[in-house]
Formats: structure tokens, C-alpha cells, sequence
């Protein structure tokens, strides 16, 4: 039983032993940047430019909401300078075990490095008093889809850049002059994005989850419902019939549809009432060529202005 | 002397690690969020089932605390989950249990309660309290995340009906290495129910025939000792390989200076696509090796256990999981229903409704070798999760 007698020192001795190679790792220069989706991955990299090393959590295919807190996670959160997160409980299911398990003080909440970008913008769809798990997995705080409102985007974009600067002050003119260019670029193209929608203007498309609120609201598209009966909640065969009827009655086209979600009632709902479906990239890396913000905004107005062309009505 | 060099470096330890943590946090300006002072949650468990033996078998095979206890209907477990941050430098975790036993009579049971450091440097964590030891993968999984009904057969006979778990303390660190690679040492009250491999005599008269007799804990070397190292990779981008290895060190009630020791070996693989509609399909497979070295009686007899569960989940739709398990334990002697070689296969299935609610039924076919025959189990489970619950762990 020595071994048992040595266990404290052995622990010690580790725990010194690890100390020079620690204190080592902050010194390698670049600002080590998590984000919990490519969309804010790519913001950080608009704002951070060379100052910072980006990495996303999760794939622009990932649903959001359903991820495992792999190691790997841990092992990555555990480095990081700063993680970016959309909030609002999108990460609800993964990203506290992954806090627990990091111990990295920098990224908890309230410190600078944790930047959740719910806080910067205007979140729609707050259910307000009384809401329950009986309306299926809704979000207290409001819907958090909203980085698909290139406003929003500036706004996160603009967070980031004071976070970083409070991280690495004397990168605060060069985080400056990076967001400036960001949203120069936005404003630049917003009106362009918009054109291409606006002949659309008013129609009523369907979407299959409640993700696409704010897109909506920006492009003057207006949600009339979603395939799922309470968000969260596949559809059920009733839900479907009553969407057919209202497909007819409201004169809607098109359904808004993410890659992750099954295809067949949507099948069902097209091949009953000729809706036409769309598969639209909720993320950057969602679709092949989709690199940054701007090109997924480039892909989602050009995807549906052709949708609602081919659509006629 | 070695008494108190150890329990000097234990405080130190502690000490220095609130100490770092604090400095560390103090630079950190809080930012203003919606308060969260306390998440409350609340868990059901119930089953319903038959079984080919009467009750008083039946009590005795399913030996896990929460397991479905007989014919008709059991309330497995109210789990009743209380956390939240303490303050910048703690979090703190309480997980209380409520049952009824099969007469009717209320049980509470302080399942865990511990403090859990939130941003030591270099890698290190330490948890301190009331907490199941992290040995292998299932004894420190509450119930109710379990992939099936009931506990592994290996699981009860080392750890006992209610897993292990004593007040203690643990430190972990996360190693400086390229893939994840989590290193903890624990010490923790070796005694009471919650040890049943250890210096357990509350609750038994007799382990394996040899009368269990109250021994004090004198000294450091009659403490509970964990061990475990866990290393995990991403063998693609949907393939993860968890390989843990665990060793557990301390006294045994059977004589004095008896020693019990148990080691593990755990593996766990999971396969989960990038593009998955509500978390499927995936597939898991988990599988604990474990073997006990107990010193029985004043002549220090060397009882040696071993056991062993395998399992495979296979989320095959959306909502839907199907699940088989194989248990094997032997200890070598064929009358004690604790120690004979014992074989079930539990085949099982699964609905999600939603992350919050679960229906199961599982089939359980078990061959102890002390009854000399095969028993049948069929088991109905329903889950209902309320409040604010803590995710799950990979």
C-alpha cells in the first residue's frame, strides 16, 4: 500500500510539472476564437482578420440545436480566448456541460471572452409570461434564429469587436476598422439583396421550423405557419391536412425547408397542393461555396428569387 | 506523520486552487444577463412489468436500488436536481432522491451534493462533497440517463444497489496533450451502503459469508481511493472513442487490514452523422470490464470477481431507439446470488416523445447460476424530466 502513501505527492508532483507548459500557451500570439456556429465563426473572422485563429463547434450542416458535448469539445473550450455564441438557449442542450467541464474562466459567463450575441440585437418572438414546455421547446428569451437578419449580423459583429478589443487591446483600432468594413460591406449589399426580393414582396411561404422569422421580416416575406405543430415537434398527419387546406385557402407557394429536416411531409404537402420546396442553407458551410455571411445572404435571395419565379404566383 | 503531510497537501491543494481561481476571475468584469441563480429540475421514473419468479427473486436479481423490484408497478426514482453558480469561483450541484419501497414507505436519499471548481488554471478541477465516483462510465450516469431499465449485473455486485458514492474530494486535470485526456485522483469515505465493496456494515451482516464487523477509520490508508484516466478521440467527424481506465483502492469489514481493490476498463463509442434530423440516427456502443480483489475474513482469503456488460443503442429514427445488452459476472461460487456466474441478455426499445419525456420496454432473459434455470422479465418504463435539466455529459 506505499502507493497509496505517495498519492498526494504524486499529485503535487504533476501539478508542477504541468505548470511550465501552461504558462507557455498564451504566448503564441493570436487570439484563439470558438464559436458555437460557422455564421458567427465567420463574423469573427471578419472582425479578428489576422489577430485571430477561428473555429466553429459545430458544421454549417449541424442542426444547432442537437449536439453532442464531445471531448473534443472540452479540449478546444479549454484553450479558448473568446467563444461566440448565438444564445437565446440555442446551446442549451451542449454548451453548459461544456463550461463545466472546461475550466477556462475566460469563456464563462460575464467574463469578456464569453460573448453571447442574443445580447447586441432585438429577438423576436419573446413568448413572454406563461409559456411552458406544453408549447413544445420554445425559447423563453425569444426565437434565436436571428443572425439570418444581415442587420443583426452587424449588430453581433459590432459586439465582437468590442469584446475583442477589451481581449486584446492593442488590437482595438485594427477590430475597428475590420467591423467597419463589415458593415460597410452589409450596407453596400443589403439593398442589392433586397431588390432581388422585392418583386415577392407580402407573399406567404411556409416554413418548416421557426427558423426563418427574422429573414422574413428583413426581405418583407411574411411566415403563415410552419410544418412543425409547436416548435420542435414533428408534424402530425392533422397538422399537415389542416396546412393543405390553408396552402389552398392562402394562396402560399413556397415552404422554406433546412437540409436536416425529413423531406416527407413536405413531399406530402407539395404533391397535394403543388407547393414548391425549398432547401435553403440555414449556416454558412450549409451549401458548397458558402464561405462567409455574405455569400450565404447571396445564396438565400437568389435561391428563393428563383423559387418564387419558377412558383408563378 | 504521513497522516499529516497528506492532509496538509490535500488543503493546500484546495487553497491554492480557489485561491488561482479567484485571481484568475476577479479580472473578468460581469456582464448584465437575465439572473439564474438556481435551476430546479424534477425526474420521474416508473416501471411496470411481470416477472417469471415471484417478488422475493426477483428483489434479489435485480439488485440495482432503482432497478423494477417485482410484478405490477414500481416507482423507480423522483430525482429532484437543484444548481447553479455559487458565486464566481464555484459551482454547486445537489441531486436528491425520493423512492418508495414495495411496502409503501418513503425513502429520501442524498444522492449527490458537491461543489465543482469552475476555472482553476493549468487543466485542474476540483469537486468536493457528496459524489459518485467516477469509475468506468455508468456509476457516475444518474438513472435516468441510462439506456436501460435497470443496472448492469457487474455494476450492483461491486458497487452495491445505489451505485458508489461517499463524501470526498477529486482533482482532475486536463492534459496538455493533442487529444482529450482527463487524469482524476479521488479520496473518499470508504464506509456505509454506498460502498459495498468497502467498509460497508450497515447494511449487511455477511459479504460472501464473512461477518462484516464496524471498523473505525484510522488513518489515510483507511480512506477510499479513485483512480481513473479517460482519454477520448474524434475518429471522424461523426465517429468519437472514449477509453477510460479506473482503479479503486481502499479497506474492506471483513478483518482488519483487509484490502479491497477493483479495477476497470471502459470503452464508448459513438457514431452520430453531421446531418441528423432531432439528434438521429445515431449508434453507440458501451462496454465496462471490472474486476474485484477482495481480502475476506482474518485469514485475508482472496475472493476475486469479475463482470462485464456490453451494450449497443441504435437511434434508428427519429424518436425511436433500439438497445441490447449483454451481462456476465462470476465470482466463483455457485450458491451466492452475489458471486454465481450470472448471464442476461436484454434486448430493449425506446421512444422519445420529445428530449423530456421517455417510454421503454425491455425484455430481460437471465441465467443465475444459483437458481439453475432461465428467468424471464418483461419491462415497461416511463421517463417525464420537468424544469431545468442539466444536459447530459458525452
Amino acid at each position: 500500500m506505499k502507493i497509496l502513501r505517495l498519492l498526494p505527492f504524486i499529485g503535487l508532483i504533476l501539478a508542477g510539472l504541468s505548470f511550465p507548459v501552461f504558462s507557455a500557451w498564451p504566448a503564441w500570439g493570436k487570439m484563439n476564437v470558438l464559436a458555437t456556429t460557422t455564421d458567427l465563426a465567420a463574423l469573427a473572422r471578419a472582425v479578428g482578420g489576422e489577430r485571430v485563429e477561428v473555429t466553429s463547434l459545430t458544421s454549417g450542416l449541424q442542426d444547432v440545436h442537437f449536439v453532442d458535448p464531445k471531448p473534443s469539445l472540452i479540449h478546444q473550450a479549454r484553450r479558448a480566448d473568446a467563444l461566440i455564441l448565438v444564445g437565446a438557449d440555442l446551446e442549451a442542450g451542449w454548451l453548459p456541460p461544456l463550461l463545466g467541464s472546461a475550466r477556462n474562466g475566460k469563456i464563462l459567463p460575464g467574463a469578456p471572452g464569453h460573448v453571447d450575441t442574443s445580447k447586441a440585437v432585438k429577438l423576436l418572438d419573446a413568448p413572454g409570461a406563461g409559456v411552458d414546455r406544453s408549447q413544445g421547446d420554445v425559447h423563453p428569451q425569444g426565437n434565436p434564429h436571428h443572425w439570418l437578419d444581415p442587420i443583426n449580423a452587424v449588430a453581433a459583429a459590432r459586439l465582437i469587436e468590442a469584446r475583442f478589443a477589451r481581449i486584446d487591446p492593442g488590437g482595438r483600432s485594427y477590430f475597428k476598422g475590420q467591423a467597419d468594413d463589415f458593415e460597410r460591406t452589409i450596407e453596400k449589399r443589403l439593398p442589392e439583396w433586397q431588390a432581388r426580393l422585392a418583386p415577392f414582396k407580402g407573399r406567404r411561404v411556409l416554413t418548416y421550423h421557426r427558423s426563418w422569422d427574422y429573414f422574413a421580416l428583413r426581405f418583407g416575406l411574411v411566415v403563415a405557419g410552419e410544418l412543425e405543430p409547436k416548435p420542435g415537434i414533428p408534424p402530425s398527419a392533422a397538422h399537415l391536412a389542416r396546412l393543405a387546406q390553408k396552402i389552398k385557402d392562402e394562396r402560399i407557394s413556397i415552404l422554406i425547408k433546412e437540409g436536416h429536416y425529413e423531406t416527407q411531409s413536405a413531399r406530402f404537402l407539395a404533391e397535394r397542393t403543388g407547393l414548391r420546396i425549398v432547401e435553403l442553407p440555414l449556416s454558412v458551410g450549409g451549401a458548397p461555396g458558402v464561405e462567409t455571411y455574405e455569400r450565404l445572404m447571396d445564396v438565400l435571395t437568389e435561391t428563393l428569387r428563383g423559387a418564387f419565379q419558377g412558383a408563378g404566383r | 506523520m504521513f497522516r499529516f503531510i497528506a492532509a496538509l497537501a490535500v488543503f493546500f491543494l484546495l487553497l491554492a486552487g480557489v485561491a488561482v481561481s479567484a485571481r484568475a476571475q476577479s479580472q473578468a468584469a460581469p456582464v448584465s444577463s437575465a439572473p439564474r441563480f438556481l435551476d430546479l429540475g424534477v425526474s420521474g421514473l416508473f416501471s411496470a412489468g411481470v416477472s417469471s419468479e415471484p417478488d422475493s427473486v426477483t428483489e434479489v436479481l435485480q439488485a440495482g436500488a432503482h432497478d423494477p423490484k417485482g410484478r405490477g408497478f414500481t416507482l423507480q426514482q423522483v430525482e429532484m436536481s437543484l444548481g447553479g453558480a455559487v458565486d464566481p469561483y464555484l459551482r454547486g450541484d445537489v441531486f436528491l432522491i425520493f423512492q418508495l419501497d414495495r411496502i409503501g414507505e418513503s425513502h429520501t436519499e442524498i444522492e449527490e451534493a458537491y461543489l465543482t471548481t469552475l476555472s482553476l488554471p493549468h487543466g485542474l478541477q476540483v469537486k468536493a462533497g457528496q459524489y459518485f465516483t467516477e469509475f468506468g462510465r455508468l456509476n457516475a450516469t444518474h438513472p435516468h440517463a441510462w439506456g436501460f431499465v435497470d443496472q448492469p449485473v457487474v455494476n450492483s455486485r461491486m458497487f452495491g444497489g445505489d451505485g458508489l458514492r461517499n463524501p470526498g474530494v477529486r482533482l482532475s486535470w486536463l492534459a496538455p496533450l493533442p487529444w482529450f485526456s482527463e487524469a482524476m485522483a479521488g479520496v473518499q469515505h470508504p464506509g456505509g451502503g454506498t460502498a459495498a465493496s468497502f467498509l460497508n456494515t450497515k447494511e449487511n451482516e455477511s459479504f460472501a459469508g464473512y461477518e462484516v464487523r464496524d471498523r473505525p477509520v484510522r488513518s489515510f490508508a483507511d480512506m477510499l481511493y479513485a483512480l481513473r484516466w479517460l482519454n477520448s478521440w474524434d475518429l471522424s467527424q461523426s465517429a468519437t472513442l472514449n477509453l477510460g481506465v479506473s482503479g479503486l483502492f481502499g479497506p474492506n469489514a471483513t478483518g482488519s487490514g483487509n484490502r479491497t481493490e477493483i479495477y476497470g476498463l471502459d470503452a464508448y463509442l459513438k457514431w452520430k452523422p453531421v446531418v441528423t434530423e432531432r439528434g438521429f440516427p445515431f449508434v453507440s456502443w458501451q462496454t465496462e470490464v471490472m474486476e474485484r480483489r477482495y481480502e475476506a475474513g482474518e485469514d485475508k482469503v482472496l475472493l476475486r470477481d469479475r463482470g462485464l456488460y456490453t451494450q449497443i443503442l441504435w437511434g434508428f429514427a427519429p424518436r425511436w431507439a433500439a438497445g441490447l445488452r449483454y451481462d456476465w459476472a462470476d465470482g466463483n461460487d455457485p450458491r451466492d446470488p452475489m458471486r454465481d456466474r450470472r448471464r442476461r441478455v436484454s434486448p430493449n426499445v425506446t421512444c422519445y416523445p420529445t428530449e423530456f419525456s421517455k417510454l421503454r420496454l425491455q425484455v430481460n432473459v437471465d441465467r443465475p447460476e444459483h437458481l439453475n434455470k432461465d428467468v424471464y422479465g418483461v419491462w415497461l418504463q416511463a421517463e417525464f424530466l420537468l424544469g431545468a435539466h442539466a444536459a447530459h455529459a458525452f
